[in-house]
């Protein structure tokens, strides 16, 4: 019995539209406020969904677009495998598999079945990065990773609660497999809480409005999602579009690979064709399905509703079809490795897609992101606690400049949307010194409009000894300027040993493969570590550039004289005469 | 566009690990597959949607498709 009346009309739909929506946003305030891991409670590397009865998404929170495409297939796939019968009521599924819609292996999935009177109606969803698996390296991030089990634990859909009780022979495993069960535990539950917030707030919102009126509401809002977007794509020329780009090396190897789509836009339709890209890789920079989706998700928010004007759900997907061969780089298949996929190639096949937009909407799109997030994984036993901790770091980049506006300085990549962890949390939580950080100069690619600029940072180890690994991309390929605009600045990893005055690359030092992408290289106490992340690329040629711009680049020390002269032929002596 | 295709449910138990991608869209195919003649043997798919897809985009663009048998991972 409802004891509130809301009419479907255009006023109730957006009644009902924020009040799934602010469910969602408690759900994830609750995530960050009890989680135990930074990655969560700083980086916000996670989100939080309503789905109905079918899987399909009605609300969410969304921190991190890039779990949109796990968001949109991963529960509705779940259901297909195993039934709906599989889910009872008190129960919490988990679901890491990046074979079965999820995006890559620390990313965990929970989903939690909301009974009313007995009746499934729909489910809470949470999925999040969880800062440690297991596998080969600290922090479960194996650049050199060459398949899946390397990589960590993989579950398929399992029950972690069962009807309200603990699945307890399911946590040992779990436990026993992750470097930091601790802060496993702690995430979990974190999770669990955010889907228990779901769960009682979506059954009082079906107490106030009655359970036909929610759901029907939630089709509704969906269909209302559907045409707007379609409206949006209808606006665009239609066309086939190609784009392709090559990809440093896979972590493994030194080869280079390529991605190729061709985007047709037909009949307010998108289709994102990857037929020709590589082979997949050998090392983990491979993507998921879901992830390709996601990106394209992303590709196609940004030009047609950057502003977020339409409710996002199942129906903003629908228009929207990717195709991605199976064993290739953009759908990996068993037992593949993809830890980087998600981080390091889902961020360059967004630039992909909006290069190939750039031949239908050039006004709207971006010149090409630094594109990686910079993966700096460490770990090892605290000093002041004698406990193992684990961590997974990522700072911000550059981003790419469109035709109105210069990129952003040291943003997290936009299919991440996290923030940096704060030097006082860092430092209080792990056995380092934050010495140097700040925007890098130079490093935003010159154009009418301006790369945003990289960051950098040096860090000193302050334990006996501390393991490093690190996933870093665009270290000998720049993001790619668009319409005349240049190259991002590259990234860069060095380390300078205790004692040592210069800093020196990682493979000169340990004779690594990769100067960005290694596993397990252990630094000691006294040892600092420099890093630079990728800046973004410029829009339009240089020379096209305000002269003013040029200036206060200069005063803000986002350049220096000797780049204004070459990129831009700003003579500083001119000026001085001026 | 009239389909021609059927749903096949699998026979698959639940200690088989191994996993069937779409041959036309590259997406998982969790349980039940939708089988159609693609021109040059029968095609697995997701749903009747990626027969569609087949007919009007990827036939017209890059000719008849092989059968993938391979797409199991």
């Amino acid at each position: 019995m409802s004891t509130h009346r809301l009419e479907l009309d255009a006023v109730g739909l957006h009644v009902l539209h924020n009040a799934l929506a602010n469910i969602a946003a408690e759900m994830a305030i609750v995530m960050m406020k009890t989680s135990y891991s930074t990655i969560f409670n700083e980086g916000l590397d996670f989100s939080t969904m309503l789905l109905d009865r079918q899987g399909n998404l009605i609300a969410e929170k969304n921190f991190a677009p890039s779990m949109m495409g796990a968001v949109n297939y991963a529960l509705r796939w779940t259901l297909e495998e195993l039934g709906e019968e599989f889910f009872r009521p008190g129960d919490v599924v988990v679901h890491n598999d990046p074979y079965r819609g999820n995006c890559h292996l620390p990313e965990h999935m929970l989903m939690k079945p909301i009974f009313v009177d007995g009746e499934l109606i729909a489910f809470a969803g949470t999925i999040g990065h969880l800062a440690e698996v297991g596998g080969k390296a600290p922090g479960s991030f194996a650049s050199d990773a060459t398949d899946v089990y390397q990589e960590g634990l993989r579950l398929p859909p399992v029950k972690l609660i069962e009807g309200g009780r603990y699945n307890e022979q399911l946590w040992r495993v779990i436990m026993a497999n992750h470097r930091t069960p601790r802060n496993s535990w702690g995430d979990f539950h974190a999770m669990i809480g955010a889907l228990n917030i779901g769960d009682r707030r979506l059954t009082e919102l079906v107490g106030r409005y009655g359970l036909k009126t929610v759901i029907e509401g939630s089709h509704q809002l969906i269909d209302y999602s559907e045409r707007r977007l379609r409206a949006e794509l209808a606006e665009l020329p239609e066309g086939a579009y190609e784009a392709s780009m090559t990809v440093e090396d896979d972590g493994v190897g030194n080869d280079p690979f390529d991605v190729k789509v061709r985007l047709v836009i037909k009949d307010s339709r998108i289709i994102a064709d990857f037929t020709g890209s590589s082979p997949q890789v050998r090392g983990p920079m491979n993507c998921t399905f879901v992830v390709v989706a996601a990106a394209l998700y992303n590709a196609v928010f940004s030009v047609t509703d950057p502003t977020d004007q339409i409710p996002r759900n199942a129906g903003c997907y629908r228009p929207v079809q990717v195709i991605a061969p199976p064993g290739s780089v953009v759908n990996v298949k068993h037992p593949g490795p993809s830890v980087g996929g998600n981080t390091d190639l889902q961020p360059k096949l967004i630039d992909l897609l909006l290069a190939a937009f750039a031949k239908a909407v050039p006004d709207r799109v971006a010149a090409a992101t630094g594109g990686s997030s910079s993966n700096l994984l460490f770990g090892g036993v605290h000093p002041d606690t004698g406990r193992y901790y684990s961590n997974y770091n990522f700072d911000g980049h550059g981003t790419g400049a469109t035709a109105t506006k210069d990129g952003n300085d040291g943003e997290i990549t936009r299919h991440s949307n996290c923030r940096n962890t704060p030097i006082e949390v860092f430092e209080h939580r792990y056995p380092l010194l934050t010495t140097r950080y700040g925007l890098a100069k130079d490093s935003g690619g010159a154009g009418e409009h301006r790369g945003g600029l990289a960051t950098e940072r040096i860090i000193r180890v302050t334990a006996p000894e501390i393991t490093f690994s690190a996933l870093f991309d665009r270290c000998k390929l720049g993001a790619p300027g668009l319409f005349g605009g240049h190259e991002g600045g590259r990234s860069a990893l060095m380390v300078k040993l205790k004692g040592e005055s210069t800093f020196r690359s990682f493979p000169e030092v340990f004779g690594v493969k990769s100067p960005t992408k290694f596993t397990n290289v252990v630094l000691h106490e006294g040892d600092e570590l420099y890093y630079r992340t990728p800046g973004g690329a410029g829009f339009g040629p240089p020379e096209k550039r305000d002269p003013a711009l040029i200036r206060e680049d200069l005063l803000e020390g986002y350049i220096s004289p000797e780049a204004a002269a070459r990129d831009y032929g700003f003579k500083i002596k001119d000026e001085a005469a001026q | 566009m009239s389909r021609q295709g059927h749903w096949v449910e699998p026979t698959r138990t639940w200690n088989d690990t191994s996993v069937v991608y779409c041959a036309v869209c590259g997406r998982l195919i969790p349980r039940r597959s939708w089988v159609f003649e693609g021109g040059a043997g029968p095609l697995v798919a997701c749903s009747p949607d990626c027969e569609d897809l087949y007919e009007s985009y990827l036939k017209p663009t890059y000719g008849v498709m092989g059968s993938h048998a391979h797409h199991k991972g």
